[in-house]
């Protein structure tokens, strides 16, 4: 099995960590990665999309031309990027007119998208691999760990065109929670969004959102929150540290990335994986599995 | 308000927002809207259907979607708010009332491919912890196909 890594933005420029604990993972299950030369920002789903629909699609189309070049399905590890590159996949596909108005744009760099691969999370990529398989992986399976998961926004919706999970009762990242040994534990307003996409418009809504959800964890006794897009990393695991520095309130939930917490299981150290550059301490989840 | 984005808003009503029956399922599963009180899409798509456009366009309330796309998910008359909400952003942006904001991702995109800048203290992180070098190979791709769309516009007004 072998997959194009496209990382995005936020992951490469400002959560590094992510993408040390996604490659590690990936190799120690003996999934390939390969790097996509000369790819940029996959169109970015909130500015961009929002200013020039048309752009943003045309955007992401480069990107996925790099990954028909390589011959090559894609592995997005950013849900920004999974509905970004997923959408234009599939409209162009799907609409011969926009295909061909947007196929005029990319010949003036010398591309031309033809539609023959196909963009997958990371979860989605672990379920092809095999369940089994990355079972038989694991040499510290995370016994009674109790995860509360945020599968967030754009790994589900829109449903139409994403078409990987129950749109609002999702349950293949609770599935892959418990693989790993722990209990994907239930709790209210699972599936309210984290807020991250008004952060640049209003960040004190946006931080509104996320304390709203903190307290729901917190409540439910959870020992970490697992994400799988770098727009909840941060909006869980930079505000908590930012609120309670305001002084407003006091979380301490530590909040993983899923490749992190499967490199825990698969036997990699913290140190191995960075989880240092975390915001809000990793330490009593640690703790909690020595 | 343009011709052009006239036509479009007039498309856009009649093929998708008369739909809209008012039930407020939106309402009700809106991230935004529990959030921020004067937020509310089945008012957006009211006020459309009553002809207050100009209002709709030069407000900031479309500016305050996450983009989430739950009323998408959840709308019984198969509406799609949260795509609606991009084409009316779109054209509020043609019309130059997009936030700086969203303006200054683009700029920063068009200058590095990407939407965050490349630190020293980043370059420096990844390297301890052996990761590859952030590709910066193609910006010039990126630059010219922005040039080809409305975006060139906007950067242009922007930085005028
Ligand atoms: S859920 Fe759909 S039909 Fe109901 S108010 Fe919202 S947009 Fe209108
Ligand atoms: S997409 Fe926007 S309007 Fe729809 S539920 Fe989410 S925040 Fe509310």
């Amino acid at each position: 099995m072998r997959y194009a890594l496209f990382p995005g933005c936020m992951i490469p420029l400002r959560l590094p960590h992510i993408e040390r604990s996604t490659r590690m993972a990936l190799e120690a299950l003996g999934i390939e990665i390969l790097d996509m030369k000369g790819a940029s920002c996959c169109g970015e789903p909130i500015s961009i999309q929002s200013l020039d629909r048309m752009a943003w699609l045309t955007l992401a189309a480069r990107n996925l031309c790099i990954a028909e070049e390589m011959n090559t399905d894609i592995l997005t590890i950013c849900s920004g990027c999974y509905e970004t590159l997923k959408t234009a996949n599939f409209s162009l596909r799907r609409d011969p007119n926009l295909r061909k108005r947007i196929n005029e744009k990319l010949s003036a760099i010398g591309k031309e998208f033809k539609g023959t691969i196909e963009v997958r999370n990371l979860i989605e990529v672990l379920r092809n691999f095999g369940q089994d398989k990355v079972k038989a992986h694991l040499k510290r399976p995370l016994k009674g760990l109790r995860v509360a998961t945020h599968p967030g926004c754009h790994l589900l919706r829109p449903s139409d065109i994403i078409q990987f999970d129950d749109p609002m009762r999702p349950v293949i990242l609770d599935r892959f929670t418990e693989l790993l040994g722990a209990k994907s534990i239930q709790y209210p307003k699972k599936m309210l969004c984290c807020g991250a996409g008004l952060r640049l418009v209003d960040l004190d809504k946006a931080n509104k959102l996320v304390e709203t959800k903190l307290s729901l964890i917190e409540s439910s006794e959870a020992d970490c929150i697992v994400v799988v897009c770098p727009y909840c990393m941060i909006q869980y695991d930079l505000t908590q540290r930012m609120i309670k520095r305001e002084g407003k309130a006091a979380f301490n939930i530590p909040v993983l990335y899923y490749s992190e917490l499967l490199s825990l299981a698969l036997g990699f150290s913290p140190s191995e994986i960075g989880l240092r550059f975390h915001r809000t301490s990793v330490e009593p989840l640690l703790e909690r599995l020595s | 308000m343009s011709e052009e984005v006239l036509g479009g808003l007039e498309t856009l009503i009649r093929e998708k927002v008369i739909y809209c029956f008012q039930c407020g399922s939106c309402v009700g599963s809106c991230p935004t809207a529990r959030a921020i009180r004067e937020y509310n899409p089945r008012r957006i798509m009211e006020e459309l259907i009553l002809g207050r456009w100009k209002e709709v366009l030069s407000g900031n309330l479309i500016w305050l979607c996450t983009l989430c796309h739950t009323c998408y998910e959840v709308c019984p008359q198969g509406v799609g708010i949260s795509h609606i909400i991009v084409e009316l952003r779109n054209h509020a942006a043609k019309m130059g009332l997009a936030p700086t904001e969203y303006l200054n991702n683009v700029k920063q995109v068009a200058s590095t491919g990407w939407t965050s800048p490349l630190t020293g203290a980043v370059q420096r992180i990844r390297k301890e912890l052996g990761l590859p070098e952030v590709d910066v190979g193609r910006v010039d791709e990126v630059r010219k196909l922005m040039e080809l769309t409305e975006l060139r516009r906007m950067m242009e007004e922007q930085l005028s």
